[in-house]
């Protein structure tokens, strides 16, 4: 089973957890009054037994119908600083590459207490009226096996198997026999994302690691590295697999050796404004015109910020983890509520 | 109150030793260990032994303390503060306080932490102090710590040791998920009841049960509060826990200190960096030249690489190391590890490990201001051991010890090497290679020439201008550090002492000590005494738990809410040590401490006097003269309304407050009044009877002044201004 693996840019910024929560309405009361729900997993998108995607709101149903599929390369630019083992990698030039697939879905009635519905496309109304989009820029390493909803993220896995997993390669041919000497079969022990976050303790802004994941695995190709799984994710709240710093610690003899990469930022802007430009995808706008719409404020706030810091002052924005970390449905808006915890606010005021 | 014949005695021992009375002693014994003054029964008793009596019922009473909730508490604070761990989160208002218990009158123990689990469950069970580094098990808790109520993003306990212990932990997801969805929703505003940290199903038990799980896990060092108090990034490759761990455990606070010669450090730095596989590649470029910086990371480095691959989350895999550092006497200490649990193992097994922990011991209870000479700290670390380590037995033979009862202070003439050794260390750090700056690496006395030695010393004179107070060139101002008042002190001392060796043997000329003694800015020995303090000194101020808490136990439920109130919105509070420096937020009493108590003191004062209910509560705040005067303990207090038997006792209380005029008391009348006060609140014998009398008076003239002032003359006023001025006493304050 081709698990996990996609990757790209960060996942959730850690800040944007699932969060808990509660159900404040249920679906099946959808009308009129915004829908909160405690994360995906309540959300009632499944596979039935024929493998049709479904979306269950009370006794009706409709099956989820793809649209547009496209996936573009992104190739980010990453600077290995630093393995710890040896001195002769330091300051190397690198480079992920990794698809990026957009998805436009529609929903049609196939159950429905008004049978002249049924085989109608499900209007969202007072809301979004798009189709959901999927970017596959986010990092897709779910599996069901670490947490109880993510087996529900089905357009994830479904992606997944269509595309090519990322590759990580570095201008040293010999970089990763360097790293892990003549093994195909690696085995990253701890693979961390950093940021900048407040010291619970000291109360301190500090850098640090904020997410984790063990027992990574890849295979080596030449000068390239591509992940095959993930072993264990303890922490899907700030999950996260790529950050502007992170880092692997794997072993050499007895010894435990950091490697530790930096994006390059700046060459992320560009080519999102390419892909803005050659999807077929239209419905994606770089612009406030839908400004509650997520693809919007994650990725058009994110290219201005781009265009008006990274490009012409050469300093890094405040908000790049919103470059990286857009959502994917453009009828979920992620609500931050009193005391720091996060909801999905499903904005479809009205679904007919 | 019964009236004692031998009232106080403060022995001036021996030169500059001094006992303290039995009430003092049961009543510091008592706030250190449960954070409220002892029971006034107890005072009272003990008041009554002599000193070998007064001890059996000071161990008795110690035993009887040790079982409480409030003294696993307080222990836990104080290792809260060591480790530099906020002692108090921004929990909900009112609760998880020292003080508080849940619905069901058990006490809340602990945060939600494994770390605050494991410091409390040492002392509650008496474990080896060792177990900070060797427990292998763990309460972990489903809820993240800090605001578990609210929703934190902090890493529980049972995220931090999913990896590792991923089968133990298997279902407990789901488990607190359960539990957090099920909450009651309050009815209002649809928030959801606070969790119980008592409740057992938030509790998960894990424990290292194979060799290498064993290897991996290390007492507190393997804990997700210790984990997220001391981050780390793939720069800082650990080194900011190592540090913790070298100045938690061996004392070492690695103030930089300059290796003998150059082949050393290298040699030094060669074995920090592991041979040939350099494993800090950059840090030996930046720091492999500069001496100042391997003089920390020789130790550092071998420490830090134990934590390695265990970034955020504890990994079950283990990394080698190596337990490194010189010892005093030069020698190395090279131990190589194969994970913390190891590193642990390792240190418990150093001298300088038991002599570390005998010193955090020695602070806490005796106090940082009380010499603690090395030969002492040897016998302590002895005794330590003798007693298996065991943190409650051995505060009971501190607590019961003559450097408890008596402590030894520091006097002019008993100032030597040792007392000015780490400051002049710390010189060292730059002097290293400057021939005539103190280099202690090559040994004190400077010189074996005695002219060079008086130099030198001139030199420490003239360049830190022990004659100008602040005004030295030395150290210069981007050293990092200052020369404290007290640190002048020392060296002045020392100086005028003859500057002697580590033997006692005097270093400098006869004619030069003279010159030294004769200089009269310099001529002015140390004094010996004690100033309180929020820090761990001899003398020292209630923290905010204590005061709360004795006032709880003055005034029980009458202690009004706004004293919660304003301690609970104070995030660093006073008393307890900031998290980042490990010091107090102010050293001394401030106007801001005192106006912090004034805020909540007389509510309190007006609450509790006005709800007095019968005779035996009303005794606790009039006198047994003024009750005779007014009815109260001769006669039924209804008996001065007997034409109105309907009111009741708190009533005629109350009125008896408003009516009886303070200003026409007598003068007598007046001092066994706010005696029978300064008795119960403080303790009879506690200070000496001038400071008790001054105190008295001082109590009567400002309740003279604020009743007249008010045009409120009653009772009434002048019990609580009385009362008030008592118990902002430093008197008071201070134990």
């Amino acid at each position: 089973m081709n698990r996990l693996i996609t990757t790209l840019l960060v996942l959730l910024a850690a800040q944007q957890s699932f969060g808990a929560g509660k159900i404040v309405s249920s679906l099946d009361e959808v009308s009129a009054k915004d829908i909160y729900f405690e994360g995906i997993s309540k959300i009632n998108i499944k596979i039935n037994k024929d493998g049709h995607k479904v979306l269950t709101i009370g006794d009706n149903v409709a099956i989820v119908h793809e649209n547009i599929s496209e996936q573009k390369n992104i190739n980010v630019k990453v600077k290995l600083k630093e393995y710890t083992c040896r001195e002769d990698l330091m300051k190397l030039d690198c480079k992920i590459s990794a698809p990026s697939i957009y998805k436009d879905f529609e929903f049609v009635w196939v159950k429905h207490s008004d049978k002249s519905k049924i085989s109608q496309k499900v209007k969202f109304i007072n809301g979004f009226n798009r189709s959901p989009i999927i970017s596959m820029d986010e990092v897709i390493s779910w599996d069901s096996k670490y947490d109880p909803f993510a087996g529900e993220l089905i357009f994830y896995h479904e992606a997944i198997e269509t595309v090519d997993p990322p590759t990580f390669s570095c201008s040293d041919d010999e970089w990763l026999k360097k790293i892990f000497g003549d093994q195909k079969n690696i085995n990253i022990s701890e693979w961390t994302a950093e940021g900048m976050l407040r010291n619970k303790e000291t109360e301190v802004n500090m850098n640090m690691v904020f997410s984790s994941m063990f027992n990574v695995t890849g295979k080596v190709d030449g000068n390239k590295l591509t992940l095959s799984d993930i072993g264990f994710v303890p922490n899907l709240d700030n999950f996260s697999v790529i950050s502007e710093n992170y880092g692997w610690a794997t072993q050499k003899g007895g010894e435990v050796c950091d490697s530790s990469f930096q994006l390059d930022l700046g060459s992320i802007g560009t080519q999102f404004d390419d892909l803005a430009k050659n999807l077929k995808y239209k419905k994606l706008k770089w612009s406030s015109e839908h400004d509650k719409a997520l693809e919007i404020r994650g990725v058009g706030n994110a290219l201005n910020e781009l265009r008006n810091s990274i490009g012409y002052t050469g300093e890094v924005p405040n908000n790049i983890k919103e470059l990286i970390s857009f959502r994917f449905y453009d009828y979920f808006e992620v609500v931050e509520l009193p005391g720091g915890s996060y909801y999905y606010k499903f904005n479809v005021k009205e679904v007919e | 109150m019964k009236k004692l014949t031998f009232i106080f005695l403060i022995l001036l021992l021996a030169q500059n030793g001094f006992a303290i009375t039995n009430d003092a002693w049961l009543r510091k014994v008592s706030i250190q260990l449960t954070g409220a003054s002892a029971d006034q029964d107890d005072m009272d008793y003990i008041r009554t032994l002599s000193k070998p009596e007064a001890s059996e019922f000071i161990i008795k009473k110690i035993k009887d303390y040790q079982k409480t909730h409030q003294y696993n508490e307080k222990m836990r604070h104080r290792l809260d503060e060591l480790f530099r761990l906020r002692v108090n989160y921004h929990g909900e208002k009112g609760k998880f306080d020292v003080f508080d218990t849940n619905a069901n009158g058990n006490a809340l123990e602990g945060r939600f932490s494994s770390l605050d689990q494991l410091f409390v469950k040492i002392f509650k069970k008496n474990l080896s102090w060792d177990q900070l580094l060797l427990e292998k098990e763990y309460e972990a808790y489903s809820l993240a710590p800090y605001s578990p109520n609210q929703g934190s993003d902090a890493i529980s306990d049972l995220t931090f040791y999913s990896y590792i212990f991923q089968e133990q932990l298997r279902g407990a997801k789901e488990k607190f998920d359960e539990i957090r969805d099920n909450r009651v929703a309050d009815e209002e505003t649809g928030e959801q009841e606070n969790f119980d940290p008592n409740d057992e199903r938030l509790k998960n038990k894990v424990a290292a049960l194979t060799q290498a799980e064993k290897d991996a896990v290390a007492g507190a060092l393997t804990t997700s509060r210790f984990f997220t108090r001391y981050p780390t990034t793939k720069l800082n490759k650990n080194r900011k826990r190592a540090a913790a761990v070298f100045r938690v455990f061996l004392c070492d606070s690695m103030t930089p200190v300059i290796l003998s010669s150059k082949e050393e450090d290298l040699k030094l730095l060669n074995l920090a960096l592991n041979k040939q596989e350099l494993s800090v590649v950059s840090d030996s470029k930046r720091h492999g030249d500069d001496p100042t910086c391997s003089s920390c990371h020789y130790k550092l480095e071998p420490a830090a690489k134990t934590f390695n691959g265990s970034s955020q989350i504890l990994n079950k895999q283990t990394s080698a190391g190596a337990l490194v550092y010189k010892r005093e006497d030069g020698t190395m200490v090279n131990v190589p590890v194969n994970g913390l649990g190891q590193l642990g193992k390792a240190i418990t097994e150093q001298p300088e490990y038991l002599q570390c922990q005998v010193n955090h011991f020695w602070n806490w209870f005796v106090g940082q201001d009380i010499p603690l000479s090395p030969e002492k700290k040897l016998y302590l670390a002895q005794k330590f051991d003798e007693l298996e380590r065991k943190p409650n037995d051995f505060i009971q033979y501190l607590l019961t010890s003559e450097d408890y009862t008596a402590p030894e202070l520091l006097s002019e003439s008993k100032v030597n090497y040792s007392h000015v050794k780490p400051l002049l260390k710390r010189c060292d750090s730059c002097h290293a290679e400057a021939p005539l700056a103190p280099v202690l690496s090559g040994g004190y006395p400077f010189s074996t020439d005695k002219g060079m030695n008086e130099f030198a010393v001139g030199m420490i004179h003239l360049s830190t201008s022990l004659d100008e107070d602040g005004k030295g060139y030395m150290p210069p101002r981007d050293a990092g550090w200052k020369l404290q008042g007290k640190d002048r002190d020392l060296l002045k001392a020392w100086i005028r002492n003859g500057a002697k060796d580590k033997e006692g043997k005097v270093m400098l000329g006869k004619k030069a000590i003279e010159l030294y003694k004769n200089n009269t800015k310099l001529s002015q020995p140390i004094k010996p005494e004690l100033t309180a303090t929020f820090e761990d000194t001899h003398k020292r101020y209630y923290e905010n738990y204590d005061f709360i808490l004795s006032l709880r136990k003055l005034f029980g439920d009458n202690v009004n809410y706004n004293c919660e109130e304003v301690y609970q919105r104070n995030s660093q509070r006073v008393g307890f040590l900031i998290t980042n420096n490990g010091k107090p937020l102010a050293k001394y009493a401030s106007t801001a401490y005192i106006e912090y108590i004034q805020k909540c003191l007389h509510s309190t004062l007006l609450n509790s006097i006005n709800s007095v209910k019968n005779k035996r509560e009303a005794l606790n705040y009039v006198s047994s003269e003024l009750a005779d005067k007014i009815s109260i303990k001769s006669t039924s207090l209804l008996s001065v309304f007997s034409n109105d038997e309907k009111i009741s006792f708190n009533s005629a209380w109350s009125s008896l407050l408003i009516d009886i005029k303070w200003t026409e008391l007598s003068n007598d009348l007046k001092l066994k009044q706010v005696e029978a006060l300064y008795d119960r609140y403080i303790g009879e014998t506690v200070y000496s009877e001038q400071q008790r009398e001054a105190l008295i008076r001082k109590a009567i003239s400002i309740a003279d002044k604020i009743v007249l002032s008010k045009g409120e003359d009653s009772l009434l006023e002048a019990l609580i201004w009385t009362s008030f001025t008592l118990l902002v006493s430093e008197e008071f304050l201070t134990f």
